[in-house]
């Protein structure tokens, strides 16, 4: 409910008159600051801004038909101790991307010394081709790359390694947004040939 | 008169916006009283449930706060808020529509994603509406009512959405007149308003 603002002592007004304008974007960044002080902790002003909104509002035909004056306010507020400053926030999203790109472009390095990711050979085209290799210890594996096959190094099918390149493709093909640096990965898929059973496609 | 034609400024929430990026929690509430209204009507016309729609607003605050440090200002804060409660309300009745399908009942809950503790009373009520009513009407005699210059100085304001500059232009007076004439009306109204809200 819309809480009453009794008559502001005359020293108050000029600071209802700064929320006035401060409603309207119309204070100084010095005088905003100032005032948010103030706002924080006198009440009876905060009422009066919160009443210059409902009017304002009022004017542009916006009033819904809740009194949602000090309710949706305060519970917003309710929760917001518990949030970390934006810009705070904000950095660290950014550094976790940053971080989130630094272990792809890792991962990919690791793939590569491993020998398990595809490089693309020159004039390659878009279909996908299998590529039959065979392993020392495990099934066959058959590598499905992008454009003509190039060379496919892989060593061994072993359980332990098919994770590593399930996670390859995961990464590098569910996250479009990591594709500038795999310029140079054309892995689509891969088999795993069961002896005596077709073909059982890789999990992605 | 006419009123309802939203006016928002690109600049005018700029201080606001800075301070409660910077983490100013108080800054923020300002914003939330200055725009709660507009969210909600926003969010009840997607909805047609006004309790729904509280909730989905004060969602949409809490995004936006969240947000608030990869917002740049290029346009007006109301515009990209405005985003967000659309998005949000979208993302509702997605859940709303799952919900049903999954309960096969053609009945909502209306009690989706948002904590129990977190739920906005229901101040839908034929009082409720009725006060909003009396308010508006009051608001509006208020304003007819008001000194020429005081009436000129908060329509251009209010209705118009027209800066300070532009109406101190248009009356042919200082800029700390217009403040003045802007602050002094909001406080006639607001002294109308007092009867009805004690």
């Amino acid at each position: 409910m819309t809480a009453r603002t009794p008559p502001l002592p005359p020293a108050a007004a000029e600071a209802a008159e700064d929320c006035s304008a401060l409603l309207d974007g119309a204070t100084g960044k010095e005088a905003t600051v100032l005032l948010l002080r103030r706002l924080g902790r006198e009440p009876l002003l905060r009422r009066r801004f919160a009443r210059y909104a409902l009017i304002s509002s009022a004017l542009k035909g916006q009033l819904t038909d809740l009194s949602l004056d000090g309710v949706l306010a305060d519970r917003v507020g309710a929760r917001l101790p518990a949030e970390s400053a934006p810009e705070e926030r904000w950095i660290g999203r950014r550094l976790s991307w940053v971080l989130a790109g630094g272990l792809a472009v890792a991962a990919f390095s690791t793939l590569v010394v491993r020998g398990i990711v595809v490089l693309p050979s020159p004039g390659g085209g878009r279909g996908a081709r299998p590529v039959a290799v065979e392993t020392a210890r495990s099934h066959p594996v058959r590598l499905m790359s992008y454009g003509n096959p190039g060379r496919a190094t892989w060593r061994r099918g072993a359980p332990a390694e098919r994770r590593v390149l399930d996670e390859y493709l995961l990464t590098h093909l569910a996250a479009p947004g990591y594709a500038p640096v795999m310029v140079h990965a054309r892995l689509a898929t891969y088999e795993v040939t069961m002896a005596g059973r077709g073909p059982r496609p890789g999990r992605p | 008169m006419r009123l309802g034609r939203p006016a928002v400024g690109a600049d005018d929430d700029r201080r606001l916006v800075e301070r409660a990026r910077g983490g100013d929690k108080t800054a923020f509430d300002l914003l939330v009283l200055k725009y709660q209204h507009r969210v909600v009507k926003l969010a009840n016309r997607y909805l047609r449930d006004p309790q729904e729609a509280l909730d989905v607003a004060q969602e949409a605050f809490l995004r936006a706060y969240r947000s608030l440090g990869g917002f740049r200002g290029d346009s007006a804060f109301y515009s990209w808020l405005y985003r967000i409660t659309i998005n949000t309300a979208h993302n509702h009745l997605a859940a709303r529509r799952a919900r049903r399908e999954e309960t096969g009942t053609g009945e909502a809950d209306g009690n989706s994603g948002v904590p129990l503790e977190d739920r906005v009373p229901d101040l839908n009520t034929p009082e409720a509406m009725l006060l909003s009513d009396e308010i508006r009407r009051t608001i509006e005699r208020a304003v007819e009512e008001l000194p020429d210059d005081l009436r000129t100085a908060v329509v251009l304001r209010e209705v118009e959405g027209l800066s300070y500059e532009e109406i101190a232009r248009i009356m042919d007076c200082p800029i700390g007149t217009v403040r003045s004439r802007i602050f002094r009306a909001r406080e006639a109204i607001n002294a109308r308003l007092e009867p009805l809200l004690r």
